[in-house]
């Protein structure tokens, strides 16, 4: 009777499962009207503002004309694990991608399967983070040389001195590295200026805000913060402690902190602000890019190319009224957005075909068409960083955007 | 009667039979809706993936069985992927640099087998500290993504030998060490400790060398376990074993060994592991969208875990509704 039972739950086991597979089968086997791409879209974490926002821009483009009718598109989530990463690489090259945008969890890592890719003619295309394979191509700010410009343009205006706290990204990352290099560079340069404490804030706003409290406890008259992330949560902190005094800060671009620094009553207070750092616009950049190099329409001669950093400094905040980044606005006003919205996910110029709610809900804006991009440009060769073989510039740890002040002989 | 007598034997549980029918099941779906799946390409991807996570669960669950707690695991693993990628390509190579990290792996097996077995200290909280100082060691040796990692180990570990893919032999050899070893003094040892502590010390078993024994495999199997990233990945990377941690778990857990010891065995965490990386592959060509697969792995850990504590449960459950 019991064996009976347990043969009978088998029999319905395996036919579940073969109906199921069968099921998936058909769905699959659907003929796609003609799409003559297949392009899959490899996030790793999700669930944070910036991956939400840079997906759902990428996911708006492909649902825009022509590209809704050019591409079939798919998303698909690794997570943080560089074997997940790898193996739903792989099973993207298996079901016979032509292009692959992905945020790689390593820069290092996958490279032996993006050369398994590229050697079934598959494009690959890192986005935000960059990798090393050469074959790859890597879409980000990294040119813009954030550590350098962002840490002299607060050394500008504290006039060279005064004391500075660090915080730091994620420990191990090529690019906490690069960014924390130059930034020193920068400021060891200035004799006056004094880095009193340091610390990782993970580009996480909670960790970052605690990391400022409690230094602020330990160093209550310190001058400035240099922040990549955790800019948010870091000035939170001096808010809440310090909120007659504040500091010269730098970093992201949540439109709360944008309001902030444009705000005259905390300007007054001392408050100089600068929003800058890697935008999830490009996200939607890189997959304009990698379709244009789909399609023939560009054809790159280096494989590492520029996404513009976005650079906002307290003096060029400009309210939006609308739901687009145009005619140099920048921000939106307190209510339309939470805090914590990231602006540089909207790029007026480059990203025309996106508004605001199509950030929000990964939905086309009506009526929009794929502008054409303008010539790319490429980005600085970081040996390590985003090469393998390859020569950096040689002044890659100068700042290339803002004029350094005379540093004290 | 004879098959399942055999199958205890060779301390192959329920919960590791079910897995491995579930495995079966999975693959099967996943190879009628991908095409290549069955290919060597196919084949030789899918282990490569699984090799990692299944030497890594299998030291792991050397350390549950004696009901311990081990979360050095990524550490040591990290710490491996580093020094590979800073040793192999130079005039260490490939074997040498094996060595070193089997080394690297008991030494940090040992200090955890020491503190829990001999000093009787908290292995959860031994084992969380050890964990961050390796990771700090890994930042140590490698402040960023990097070094190389020699062709011989990143292409000989990931491709064919007579044959066969080496991750298969790799798995094929971790299995019949622990068939080896189950039925040594050690292998006995490791359930009598696991199911009642006190009553193997009375009975005249060596807790303590036990415990430290069980630690000190595990962490060579962690030093392999990054052995084989460092071949997958061709290089190093201090952070990439970060999100590991509770895969290994769920492949201990999936494949049957009781979280409270004395139960379980390797075999069902190779499965484990394999199950956990063929369902990734089998939701991606079912078309499933990505955050299924968190909700599937845990359902699956779920019903897994149920099934095999069925035949416990079930005589308890009668009882109490007689």
């Amino acid at each position: 009777m019991k064996k009976r039972g347990f043969k009978r739950l088998l029999q319905r086991l395996i036919f579940g499962a073969a109906s199921l597979g069968a099921a998936a089968a058909m769905a699959l086997s659907v003929p796609a009207e003609a799409a003559p791409y297949k392009v899959f879209l490899d996030l790793s974490y999700s669930g944070n503002v910036w991956q939400t926002e840079a997906a759902n821009g990428i996911k708006a483009l492909a649902e825009t004309p022509p590209y809704d009718k050019e591409v079939t598109f798919k998303t698909v989530i690794s997570g943080t694990d560089v074997q997940h990463q790898i193996s739903d690489l792989q099973s993207m090259i298996a079901a016979g991608a032509n292009a692959i945008l992905f945020y790689p969890v390593s820069g290092t890592g996958l490279n032996r399967v993006i050369e398994q890719g590229c050697r079934r003619h598959v494009l690959m295309v890192a986005y935000d983070s960059s990798v090393t394979a050469p074959c790859a191509y890597n879409v980000n700010s990294l040119g813009g040389r954030y550590g350098a410009n962002s840490a002299q343009w607060m050394v500008n205006q504290m006039g060279g001195k005064g004391e500075l706290v660090i915080n730091h990204g994620v420990a191990g990352t090529a690019l906490t590295n690069l960014m924390d290099r130059q930034a020193l560079d920068v400021f060891h340069k200035y004799p006056g200026i004094r880095i009193v404490a340091q610390f990782y804030g993970n580009w996480n706003d909670a960790l970052s805000q605690e990391g400022i409290s409690r230094i602020l406890a330990a160093h209550p008259n310190i001058d400035a913060i240099w922040t990549v992330d955790g800019t948010w949560g870091s000035f939170q902190a001096v808010m809440q402690h310090r909120p007659s005094r504040l500091v010269v800060i730098a970093g992201q671009s949540n439109n709360g902190y944008r309001l902030a620094i444009g705000d005259p009553a905390l300007q007054e207070k001392g408050l100089k602000g600068l929003s800058a750092s890697f935008g999830p616009a490009d996200g939607p950049y890189a997959f304009k890019v990698m379709m244009e190099i789909l399609t023939g329409e560009l054809k790159p001669t280096e494989h590492n190319i520029a996404y513009p950093l976005p650079w906002v400094p307290y003096d060029k905040v400009k309210l939006c009224t609308g739901l687009s980044f145009v005619n140099g606005c920048n921000v939106f006003p307190p209510g339309k957005v939470p805090p914590l919205f990231i602006d540089t996910a909207l790029n007026g110029e480059l990203l025309p075909e996106l508004n605001l709610t199509a950030v929000e809900n990964g939905t086309p804006v009506p009526g929009a068409t794929i502008q054409k991009l303008p010539p790319v440009q490429y980005s600085d060769n970081l040996p390590g960083v985003n090469c393998e073989e390859c020569k950096a510039p040689s002044d890659w740890l100068q700042p290339n955007r803002v004029t350094p002040i005379p540093a004290p002989k | 009667m004879r098959i399942a007598e055999r199958l205890r034997r060779l301390q192959i549980s329920a919960g590791a039979a079910v897995a491995v029918l579930l495995y079966v099941l999975m693959y099967l779906v996943y190879a009628a809706n991908e095409s290549g799946v069955l290919s060597q390409f196919g084949i030789t991807n899918l282990l490569n993936d699984t090799v990692v996570l299944a030497v890594a669960a299998a030291g792991l669950t050397l350390t549950v069985l004696t009901a311990e707690f081990d979360l050095s695991g990524i550490g040591v693993i990290a710490i491996a992927n580093v020094v590979v990628a800073t040793t192999s390509a130079g005039p260490a190579g490939w074997l040498v640099s094996l060595f070193g990290v089997l080394a690297i792996g008991a030494a940090v097996g040992l200090l955890n087998g020491w503190l829990v077995g001999v000093l009787r200290m908290q292995s959860l909280a031994v084992t969380i500290g050890t964990m961050i100082a390796c990771e700090g060691v890994a930042l140590l040796i490698l402040a960023a993504p990097g070094g190389q990692v020699a062709d011989s180990i990143a292409n000989g570990l990931t491709g064919d030998l007579l044959g066969l893919p080496v991750a298969a032999l790799i798995i094929l050899g971790v299995l019949l060490l622990w068939f080896l070893l189950a039925v040594t003094r050690l292998g006995i040892a490791l359930y009598a400790v696991g199911t009642d502590e006190t009553a193997a010390r009375l009975s005249g078993l060596a807790v303590r060398r036990t415990k430290l024994l069980a630690f000190v495999l595990a962490g060579m199997a962690y030093g392999l376990a990054g052995y084989m990233l460092s071949a997958q990945t061709g290089s190093g990377d201090p952070r990439a074993s970060d999100g590991f941690l509770l895969f290994m778990y769920a492949s201990v857990a999936i494949g049957g060994t009781s979280l409270m010891g004395g139960r379980g065995g390797v075999f069902g965490s190779v499965i484990g592991a394999g199950i956990l990386t063929v369902m990734q592959k089998m939701l991606f060509a079912l078309g499933a969208a990505s955050f299924y697969t968190d909700v599937f792995s845990g359902l699956i850990m779920l019903v897994a875990i149920l099934i095999g504590t069925l035949p416990r449960v079930m005589p308890r459950l009668r009882r109490s509704v007689a």
